[in-house]
C-alpha cells in the first residue's frame, strides 16, 4: 500500500479539477482551455486507479485499468477535435480569443 | 527518526503533480504551458508506474505526452501570433487555494466520516459486498436500502456542489457588471 494516506491523492484528483475550472473560467486562449481539459480528465482517471487501488489493498483491478486506457483514447479524440476546430476558427477570424467568439451568439 | 524513501517519493510526485498543473495554468506564453503540461503527464505516469500499473503509465506517456502534446505544439505553430494573456488574478489563485483546502476538508470527511455517517472504509465496503450477496439470496436487503441509510455522505456532496455552484455564479456575473 502507499505511504501517503488515500485522502492525499483523494485531494490531488479533486485539485486538479478544480485547476481545470479555474482555467476554463479565468483564461482565454483556447490551447490553455484544451490543457484544462486534459487536466480534468487526468483528475477523473486518478480518482479511479486511486480508488481502485485502495479497495484492491495494492492491485489496479484489470477492469478499471481497461477503462482508463478508453478514457485517455477519448480524452486524446477530445484534444484532436479540439485542436482542428482552432485551427478552423483561427482561419475564419485570425484569433484564439474565446472571447472574440461571441458573434457565434444567437 | 528516518523518513521512508516511498514517502518522500510519494509526496514529492503528489506536489510536482499539483505544481505542473499550476504551471499550466499560469505559465505563459502558451509554449511553457504545454512544456508544463509534459512534465506533468510523465509525472503522472511515474505515479501509475508506482501504483503498479506500468500498461497504464505506457499509455499516458504515448497518449498525453507524444499524441496530445505533439497536436498541441502543430496547432501553436499554425495559429500565431500570441494572444495577450490577463495578468494573474489574485482573487482567483486565492479561490484556487482555497477550493483545494475545501476539497481536502470533503475528501476527509467522506473516508473518515462525520457524526452522521461512518465514512468509507474497507468494513463498509465488505459490509456493502455481504449484503448485494444476501440479495441474491433472496432477502429484503436492497442496494437502494443500504444507500438510503448511509445518504449522509451524498448529501454532503451535494451540499458541497450546490454552495460551489453559486459561488461560481455570482463570480460570474460579478465579472460581467464589472466589465459594463
Amino acid at each position: 500500500m502507499t505511504s501517503l494516506p488515500i485522502q492525499v491523492y483523494f485531494a490531488l484528483s479533486i485539485s486538479l479539477l478544480a485547476v481545470g475550472f479555474y482555467i476554463l473560467s479565468a483564461k482565454r486562449n483556447i490551447l490553455r482551455i484544451i490543457l484544462a481539459i486534459e487536466l480534468m480528465i487526468t483528475g477523473a482517471n486518478m480518482t479511479f486507479i486511486i480508488l481502485s487501488y485502495w479497495m484492491g489493498n495494492g492491485i489496479v483491478d484489470p477492469f478499471i485499468r481497461s477503462i482508463i486506457i478508453i478514457s485517455m483514447g477519448l480524452a486524446s479524440l477530445v484534444a484532436a477535435l479540439a485542436i482542428a476546430f482552432v485551427i478552423l476558427i483561427f482561419n475564419k477570424f485570425g484569433t484564439r480569443d474565446i472571447r472574440k467568439l461571441r458573434k457565434l451568439k444567437w | 527518526m528516518q523518513i521512508p524513501f516511498d514517502l518522500i517519493v510519494e509526496l514529492g510526485l503528489v506536489v510536482g503533480i499539483f505544481i505542473s498543473a499550476i504551471y499550466v495554468a499560469e505559465a505563459r506564453p502558451i509554449s511553457r504551458a504545454v512544456g508544463g503540461f509534459i512534465v506533468f503527464s510523465v509525472l503522472v505516469a511515474i505515479l501509475y508506474l508506482y501504483l503498479g500499473a506500468p500498461y497504464l503509465a505506457g499509455s499516458q506517456i504515448a497518449i498525453y505526452t507524444g499524441a496530445v502534446t505533439g497536436l498541441l505544439l502543430l496547432a501553436m505553430s499554425i495559429t500565431k501570433p500570441e494572444v495577450p494573456e490577463e495578468k494573474p488574478d489574485l482573487k482567483m489563485l486565492l479561490g484556487l487555494v482555497s477550493a483545494g483546502v475545501i476539497s481536502f476538508i470533503v475528501a476527509w470527511f467522506v473516508f473518515y466520516g462525520y457524526p452522521y455517517t461512518p465514512g468509507i472504509s474497507h468494513e463498509v465496503i465488505s459490509n456493502l459486498l455481504s449484503r448485494l450477496n444476501e440479495l441474491e439470496k433472496g432477502l429484503e436487503i436492497t442496494l437502494s436500502n443500504y444507500l438510503w441509510n448511509y445518504r449522509g455522505i451524498d448529501i454532503l456532496l451535494q451540499g458541497v456542489m450546490v454552495i460551489g455552484v453559486a459561488a461560481g455564479l455570482s463570480h460570474f456575473f460579478r465579472r460581467e457588471v464589472k466589465k459594463e
